[in-house]
Formats: structure tokens, sequence, C-alpha cells
């Protein structure tokens, strides 16, 4: 009696763990699925089932008949460019503000801090207007430089600066006759190459979903990041079905894979360079 | 030597400067005028736009739309959090750890992208859920005005939910084990330990994703954005909303500032509320 209690617990724990996975999964599932179907079966039979004739009849439409190619790489020539420069400046934010005391050092940070507590949408609308005043709108720096900073970006920096660059190294490389700009690349930056490269994937992936900014500062087709792109297409009216449907899906499962990869990516680099941290303390 | 620091601050601080703190000064400035035909600086107003924006029914009712959002939100999110979270931390097998990976994984697909694959099961004729539902012979169509809360708790839901889980399975780790061993000496049994160690113990981290919660709903752009895309919503569904609306439909800048500065006051005066009280403890 007691055991078999314990058995119906077991099947129902089981059932819900089911559950909650498929949840989390069915949306993927689905697309990934749909990324091979021939075009016309996606909206025919179970959409969760995969086709029996497996096409790249999507993809070759998203890079060969529509415009898809060139938003896919605007979106991600945008964010690589606006993350490598918000990274690396706040690294080099970060050290200045963690290893140096200088004139105005408090008054900045806490600014820094300050920024940190203020919504994106203050600065989003008379940053619209200067763009505009400055005659950057629908250019793609228009788009790239408000984003190229991250005051977040500094405050983790310097924490990282702060635990992980001793002042000792520093001083040894100054004795040595190192050049300030030369301990920073070969010492500073060899240490922090972790949360360097955690940094830049945050940044690219908060660059690739800025749909506002794209709406407000991008208006020609050929300038638009693929959010925009996709958005134009959700209405179904301004071309043919297929051409939608591939834009829609074939954008999606691009952005999904392209943020997997760069996932896997970091999470490597991150080991290596915490095996590299670890060899030149010791 | 005395220049280094601010070498090494100048790329982030020049950006920051540009891109961050002229925006504030020039949404000030901006509020301050009405413009006639291209010029925007055309007449001084005073405080006009500013007391319109802060008594714009419209602007309230986005507010209220999303205090509405968060009371049948934060609920669901706290009773899942939990669940999932204590789930994962006291079975520690095999199984819990991929439930907690699959939870995690929407977090990494970009939020224009979950909204459009939400959007696909929405779909009221091929939809994957509507399909799911049919075979329960249900008929629910979310795209609906009346429903179409749900279909937005439902995105955030399964965007944020993994992320949340993580945090208070942080919170989790951190009890000491010692508490745990001076309970199971005492003979306390799981459900206990869970209700009057484990609750208890991360209240803190509860308090944490709620206030974040909160904050981050008056915010909410991409998700309703595509959501309006694909159902009739009204365009002040959220704060953000409106302005967009406010910029596409009318193009008056000086107003939308307004707008963005009220949206502002009210997040950073909600924020600090909030969290004022996580750093009482309680």
């Amino acid at each position: 009696m007691h055991s078999s209690k314990k058995i119906i617990i077991r099947i129902i724990e089981a059932a819900v763990v089911l559950i909650v996975i498929v949840y989390f999964l069915m949306p993927l599932w689905w697309l990934l699925v749909s990324s091979f179907k021939p075009i016309p079966e996606i909206y025919r039979g179970n959409p969760f089932l995969p086709t029996l004739t497996p096409s790249f009849e999507i993809f070759e439409t998203l890079f060969l008949k529509t415009e898809g190619s060139l938003w896919l790489f605007n979106s991600v020539s945008y964010s690589a460019v606006a993350a490598f420069i918000a990274s690396l400046s706040s690294l080099a934010a970060g050290y200045s503000f963690s290893k140096f005391s200088f004139k105005g050092r408090s008054f900045l940070y806490s600014l820094v801090a300050f920024s940190l507590t203020l919504p994106v949408i203050i600065v989003a609308v008379p940053t619209f207007i200067l763009i505009k005043n400055f005659g950057g709108l629908d250019t793609a720096i228009g788009f790239i430089a408000p984003l190229s900073f991250s005051s977040f970006g500094v405050f983790l920096m310097k924490i990282f600066v702060d635990s992980n660059v001793s002042n000792d190294l520093l001083d040894a490389a100054r004795i040595d006759g190192a050049s300030e700009i030369r301990i920073f690349f070969s010492i500073v930056l060899r240490l922090c190459l972790s949360s360097l490269l955690t940094l830049f994937v945050i940044h690219f992936i908060q660059t690739w979903n800025n749909l506002i900014y794209g709406l407000l500062i991008l208006y020609t087709k050929e300038k638009f990041i693929l959010p925009q792109g996709m958005d134009i297409n959700l209405y179904f009216g301004s071309r043919e079905l297929a051409h939608s449907l591939s834009i829609l899906i074939g954008g999606a499962s691009s952005s999904v894979m392209l943020m997997i990869l760069l996932f896997l990516s970091v999470e490597k680099k991150i080991e290596e360079s915490f095996q590299a941290g670890y060899g030149m303390k010791g | 030597m005395k220049k280094t620091p601010y070498i090494f601050l100048s790329s982030f601080l020049i950006l920051f400067a540009i891109f961050f703190i002229l925006p504030l000064f020039v949404a000030i400035y901006t509020v301050l005028y009405a413009s006639k035909g291209p010029n925007m600086y055309y007449q001084f107003v005073g405080p006009r736009n500013f007391l319109r924006g802060i008594t714009d029914i419209k602007l309230w009712e986005a507010f209220i739309n999303m205090w509405i959002f968060t009371l049948i939100w934060i609920p669901i999110l706290l009773v899942t959090g939990l669940a999932l979270s204590i789930y994962v931390y006291n079975r520690n097998n095999l199984w819990s750890r991929i439930l907690l990976v699959v939870a995690f994984l929407p977090y990494a697909v970009p939020t224009v992208i979950g909204s459009i694959l939400w959007g696909f099961m929405y779909n009221p004729t091929s939809g994957g859920l509507t399909y799911i539902f049919s075979l329960f012979n249900l008929k629910i169509n979310l795209l609906k005005p009346e429903s179409i809360m749900i279909a937005l708790v439902n995105i955030i839901a399964w965007q944020y939910l993994g992320f949340n889980t993580v945090i208070l399975l942080s919170g989790l780790r951190s009890i000491p084990t010692y508490i745990y061993e001076a309970a199971i000496i005492d003979g306390a049994t799981l459900s206990s330990i869970i209700k009057n160690i484990q609750i208890p113990l991360i209240k803190k981290y509860l308090y944490f994703i709620v206030a974040t919660t909160i904050v981050g709903a008056q915010l909410l752009f991409n998700e309703p954005y595509i959501l309006g895309r694909l159902a009739p919503i009204s365009p002040n569904f959220t704060p953000n909303t409106y302005i967009y609306y406010v910029i596409k439909s009318t193009g008056n800048l000086n107003y939308a500032a307004s707008l963005s500065l009220v949206i502002g006051a009210v997040s950073i005066i909600s924020s600090f509320v909030l969290f004022k009280k996580i750093m009482k403890g309680d």
C-alpha cells in the first residue's frame, strides 16, 4: 500500500517535470521543425511533427530572394561594432577607476552609478532628437554610436579589475619599463579577458534586441536591423506569404542559432582565460 | 603619468557625455519649447508640455495597464519560481538539472524573436498552441483584446521565469549547511525545511525579483509592440509603446520628451521605494 502510493507520487512528479520541459521547449521545437519544412507545409497538419520531405526552401528564400541576409548582416555588424567599442571602453574606464587616483574620480564614478538607476527611455527620446539634429538619422553610425557605451560595463569591469589585477604585478611591469598602454593591453586585458567577453556577449544581445532605436533611427529597408525587417513582415501584407514566412522563421532560427553559438563560444573562452589568469598569478 | 587615467577614461567618457549626459539636458530643454514646422524650439512655453504629460490620461492608462499586468504576473512568478528553484535544489538529479537548463534557455532568445515565436503559437487558425488546445476540444484565441494580457504574461513567463529561478537558486545555495544539519538532527521533515528554513531565508531574493519585475514591467516595449502587430490592442498598452505611438503619429518630439521624463520619474520613484525596502531587509 505504502509503496504503491510512492509510485503514484513518482509518476505525478515525472509528468509535471515533463510538462514544464515541454512548455519551455515548445516554441523552439516548433521553430526547428518549421525551419526545414517546405513552405506550403508550414500551415498544414500537425505543427510539431517534422516533415517527411525536409528542405532548405526557407533559408534559400531568406538569403536569395529577400533582404533577409542584408538585415542579418546589419544586425550582426551593428551589434558587433557597438559591443566591441562598449566592452573595450568599459574595461579601460573600469581599470582607470580601479587603479588610479585622479581629480574628479569619485564625482565621475557616482555619475556612472547614477546613470544605472535611470531607465533607458529617458535618454532614448532626446538621443533621437540629437541624432536628428546632427543629421545622423537613417545611418549606421546614428544607430551604433549611442549604443557604444555601457555604464553597467564600467561598473562590472571596475569590480573585476579590483579583484583580479594585483597592484604588485602592475608595479613590477612599470619598474621593467613597460608603457601604460602596453601594461593595459598585455596585462590588464589578458587578465580580464573572460569578463570582457561576457560583457561583449551581453552588449551584443542588448544591441540586437534594441528594436526601439532601430524603429526611430533607421527607415530605409537596406539599413534595417533584423528585428525591424521581421516586424514589417508580420502583417503579411507587403509581399507574398512565402517571403514573409521565410523572413520570420529563417530569421528567428538564424538568430537563435547565433545566440546559442555565442553563449557556447564564451563559455569555452571563460575557462581558457581563467586558466591563463591563474598561470600568470602563479 | 598624470594624464594616464584620463586617457583610459576618455573613450567611455566621450560617449557617455554625448549620449547620456547631453540627452538629459536636451530632454529638459526640449520640453520647455513648442515646435512649429521643422523648428523644434519655436516658442518657449515653460512647464506646459510637462504638465500636459503628467496629466495625460492615456499615459496613466498605460501605467495602470502594466500594474494590472504585474498583479497577474507576480503571484505566478513567485509560485512557479519558488517551486522550480526549490525542486531543482532539493532534488539535484539529472532531470532537475535538465529542467533548469531548459527553463533558462528562453532567456538567451532575443525578446523580439521570442514574441514572434509565440505569435506563431497563438495564431488562431494554424498556431501550435491552438493545435494543442484543439486536441482537448478547446477553442481559445489569445490574440483577442480581452485575453491579450494573458498572452503577454505567458510570453514574459516563458522568457524570464528561468532567469528568476536562477536568482532564487543562488539564494538557496547561500543558506549555510549547518542550518540543515541542525534541522535534520531535530527531526525536521522536507516540507517543514522548505516552509520554515528555505522560504524565509531567501526572502531578500524574493523581494529582489518582485522589485525588478515591477520596475521592468513599466518599461516593457518589445513584447507588447510585437503583440500589437498581431492583435488589435490600443497603442497605449504600455508607457513605452505610447511614447512610440506619439512620435510616429504626431511627430511632436517636445511632447514625447516630456512623456519620457514622466515615465523616467515614475520608474525612479518606484524603484527607489521598492529597493529601499530590500535594503532594510524585510
